[in-house]
């Protein structure tokens, strides 16, 4: 609209050029001003790394090139061209013509100007020398003579003396006095333009008869012919019409090339202005994915890029990106998982190996230990804790009881002794009583290593267990064994006694009767011994009734005091019950008095503290007395049977002892005192009634 | 004051305008003298004033431009708190151009009259000085205190690309006369 106000002065006026013009100029400093901002912004976002911003730069200079570029190319083109045109219309030729053609309009009327003089001074000279009254008829005469237009004669007042018109209808106009004081030196004519006619007006000076300071005036006024009228006029206006375009020149080529630059301008800024818009929506969903990519590198998988429904490449990528993110937030959510249910379970592994009564090590190839349990340090008697990452040597296990099973482990380790020989028994003193602990150790491959499970068991009871098991077998089948013969040799020797008792001399009778006694004894004997064998190795107790403990003590009491042994019985309870076999449980208190009887022979008072009580759930009978105690060689193998220290007796009341107080659920313990004698303390539980 | 009453036919304000001491020697277009005349109801407006123009201006007069003046003469009443209400307005032209074919300067006044003219400066003198311009019928009753005289050359009637160019400041020919009658009557 701008370029076209240029051209076309009907449609758009100059107030509204200029309009137009300011809006554009506001216009692009607006957009300058935008710009500005924008790069401004651009580049702190640079400055400040904000992701896609680089990108967004790039795309808008690459844009802002792609139209630069060719705009500017055609507008320098254009402007050239424009100049070029303009100037070419101001041909020499052309204005040499317009200024001939001119130039002979002007001569043509200074000749018709010439013409009219002459005529003038004729009518002048020949009106001087006229009389008054002749004067008008004259004036008609040359006016028709000469064919001119008015003729008026003057005199110095300016009054119509006389007066010849071709118009009869036209009246003279009073003439500029400047004009007729021109003409009082001589002749002087003027061209005039009069209602697009050109007239000539000439004015001559007419001297008085006998007058000589005094003069009249001739006034002619010569229409020019319209056809030369029009000609002279028609080249004027295009002469001047040519002034005016030259002259205006400068002006037009500064308008047409300021109206050029708004439009490239124009152009440019807008370009510029929406390849922001446009480097906007390609960078924006690449700036999302950088900066997506970036949480996801942080560990925000629940980062969704907004998917605006495009199918392009982009759309494509963006869709794939969310799906990769919920994918990866998933097997997140699903390793989390995983690493809680590991967790748990090593939490279940660490309260397993916390709670295992076994000793459980795992050590790498150098011997570091890896992992641990309680039981482990407790069996190895090691104090510290933390001995995660140090070496399973002697400075960790202090006690040099323990040297060969950390050279066995070693051993083990380095590949001294073959892999199937993996399990080593070990004897260790724990406070005076004797400890068998098994070491067995397995080795296993994890991720290209070699590691070691060191499984340390305290087998104390199972050997016990085991040893007493083979006991009982030895027992029963040896009361079997010995058992059938005896009665059969006892009633052989008493039959011999019998059919000779009287057949024989006193001397025979005696030494019969000594060696029958002696055979009947022995047997007899034999047979206490195998009883007690089969009391041993008998079957577990089936008969289960509520036992007093206190009262049951009270009456085996009875019996001892009657020999002269002081027994004290502590009570804590009135009636301490638990569930069991009374004449059992009987012969355990009896077994235990007979021994402490036995221990206190030769003490000056003897005594015997006998305690029940309850405690957790437990019944507790204790017997204390003071006398010689349980030698120390024996003390660690006391419940085996045939370990006693007594000169008579089978050795098995202990073992008999350990095996009923198990039956019952129950456990002994048997040690000495520090101010001498014995001390056992028996646990049972107590009946649930 | 009580002598100007006794006139009925015309009560004339003739205020003698002086040349503003801001007007320097370079002024294009500068008003020497402004007077309104009432002649019964009709107001008529004389005025003086001088017409320098420019080297440039003789040229582009030469070359066919038409040096057209726009005069716009206003009566002002000043309104407390609002803008000053106009009582009269009246708009003419004048002008002056070279007709090349007789070599001669046109002059043309402010009431339509021509007039030609050998030399430039006889040409600027028959319209430089205006004389009983008919303004506009004002009321007696009228109360204005104002008298604004604009005179401006019109761009208008320059050719289209010296119009677009406003850059080009040789054309801006204008001068602004403002004349306070406050206690004149």
């Amino acid at each position: 609209m701008l370029a076209k106000s240029l051209t076309n002065t009907d449609i758009v006026s100059t107030e509204t050029f200029k309009l137009l013009f300011i809006f554009n100029v506001l216009f692009i400093a607006s957009l300058i001003l935008l710009i500005t901002l924008q790069i401004i912004r651009l580049f702190k976002n640079i400055k400040k790394e904000i992701i896609g911003s680089k990108l967004t730069l790039r795309l808008v200079i690459s844009f802002a090139l792609m139209v630069i570029i060719p705009v500017s190319i055609v507008y320098l083109v254009s402007v050239s061209f424009l100049t070029k045109s303009i100037n070419s219309w101001f041909d020499v030729k052309v204005e040499s013509a317009l200024e001939g053609g001119l130039s002979l309009g002007q001569k043509t009327l200074n000749i018709l100007m010439r013409d009219v003089e002459l005529k003038g001074r004729s009518i002048a000279y020949s009106i001087a020398n006229a009389k008054d009254s002749e004067r008008n008829s004259l004036l008609q005469d040359m006016r028709e003579k000469f064919n001119l237009g008015d003729v008026i004669l003057y005199d110095k007042k300016l009054n119509i003396l006389a007066l010849s018109s071709a118009n009869n209808t036209s009246l003279p106009t009073i003439p500029n006095y400047e004009h007729i004081e021109r003409a009082s030196r001589d002749f002087y004519g003027i061209i005039e333009e009069l209602n697009e006619n050109i007239i000539l007006r000439a004015y001559v000076p007419v001297k008085i008869e006998n007058n000589l300071t005094e003069k009249n005036y001739l006034e002619i006024r010569q229409p020019i012919p319209s056809e030369i009228s029009s000609l002279a006029l028609s080249v004027e206006s295009v002469y001047e019409d040519y002034q005016r375009l030259s002259y205006s020149r400068k002006s037009l080529n500064i308008v047409y090339t300021l109206t050029l630059t708004i439009v490239l301008l124009l152009a440019i800024l807008s370009a510029v202005a929406i390849s922001f818009v446009i480097s906007r929506r390609f960078s924006e969903p690449l700036s999302q994915l950088a900066d997506a990519t970036k949480q996801i590198s942080k560990g925000n998988f629940k980062r969704i890029i907004p998917e605006f429904g495009k199918k392009d490449e982009i759309g494509t990528l963006v869709q794939s990106f969310n799906s990769m993110t919920r994918q990866l937030d998933l097997a997140t959510q699903n390793d989390k998982k995983n690493q809680h249910s590991i967790e748990v379970a090593r939490l279940f592994l660490d309260t397993i190996l916390t709670n295992l009564s076994s000793g459980v090590m795992v050590v790498d190839g150098s011997q570091k230990i890896m992992l641990h349990n309680l039981a482990a340090l407790s069996l190895l008697k090691i104090k510290n804790i933390s001995i995660n990452n140090k070496e399973l040597n002697t400075e960790i296990v202090k006690h040099k009881q323990f040297l060969p099973l950390i050279k066995f482990i070693a051993s083990f380790v380095l590949g001294e002794i073959k892999r199937k020989d993996n399990s080593r028994e070990y004897k260790i003193n724990n406070n005076q009583v004797e400890q068998i602990v098994r070491v067995q150790i397995n080795s296993i491959r994890n991720d290209g290593k070699t590691n070691f499970i060191i499984l340390i068991d305290d087998i104390t009871d199972v050997t016990e267990g085991q040893r007493h098991q083979a006991w009982a077998e030895i027992a029963r089948r040896l009361a079997h064994e010995i058992k059938n013969p005896l009665t059969p040799i006892q009633l052989s020797a008493e039959r011999v006694a019998h059919r000779l008792n009287g057949k024989l001399n006193k001397e025979d009778q005696s030494v019969l009767s000594k060696a029958t006694e002696t055979i009947v004894g022995q047997v007899n004997a034999l047979k206490v011994m195998v009883n007690e064998f089969s009391d041993y190795a008998r079957p577990p107790v089936q008969k289960n009734n509520d036992v007093n403990i206190n009262k049951l003590i009270e009456s085996i009491i009875d019996l001892y005091e009657a020999l002269g042994i002081n027994i004290q019985h502590k009570q804590s309870v009135h009636a301490v019950m638990v569930s069991g076999d009374e004449n059992k449980l009987r012969q355990v208190f009896v077994n235990l008095l007979e021994n402490s009887k036995d221990a206190l022979i030769g003490e000056k008072k003897p005594s015997i503290n006998i305690t029940t009580k309850i405690r957790d759930g437990m019944a507790i009978i204790e017997f204390e007395d003071n006398g010689s105690g349980i030698p120390k060689k024996i003390i660690s193998k006391i419940y085996e049977p045939y370990i006693t220290s007594k000169s008579h007796g089978t050795g098995l009341g202990l073992a008999i002892v350990l095996k009923i107080i198990e039956e019952h659920k129950g456990s002994i313990v048997i040690k000495n005192k520090t101010i001498g004698g014995a001390k056992v303390s028996i646990s049972i539980p107590v009946s649930k009634k | 004051m009580r002598f100007l009453r006794k006139i009925k036919h015309a009560i004339i304000f003739l205020i003698i305008a002086v040349i503003s001491a801001f007007v320097n020697a370079e002024e294009k277009i500068s008003v020497s003298l402004l007077a309104l005349n009432k002649e019964k109801n009709t107001a008529y407006v004389d005025f003086d004033q001088s017409i320098n123009l420019t080297p440039e201006l003789i040229t582009a007069l030469k070359r066919g431009i038409v040096l057209k003046f726009e005069v716009r003469f206003l009566l002002i009443k000043p309104t407390k708190f609002w803008f000053d209400k106009t009582i009269l307005e009246k708009t003419a032209t004048y002008q002056i151009k070279y007709k090349n074919l007789i070599q001669q300067y046109e002059g043309s006044n402010i009431k339509g009259e021509k007039q030609y003219f050998n030399e430039l400066r006889d040409g600027i003198n028959y319209i430089e000085n205006v004389r009983h311009w008919n303004v506009g019928i004002i009321d007696n009753s009228s109360d204005y205190v104002s008298m604004v005289l604009r005179v401006r050359l019109d761009r208008g009637g320059l050719p289209k690309p010296i119009q677009l160019n406003m850059d080009d400041d040789m054309w801006n020919i204008e001068s602004l006369t403002i004349l306070d009658m406050t206690g004149v009557k």
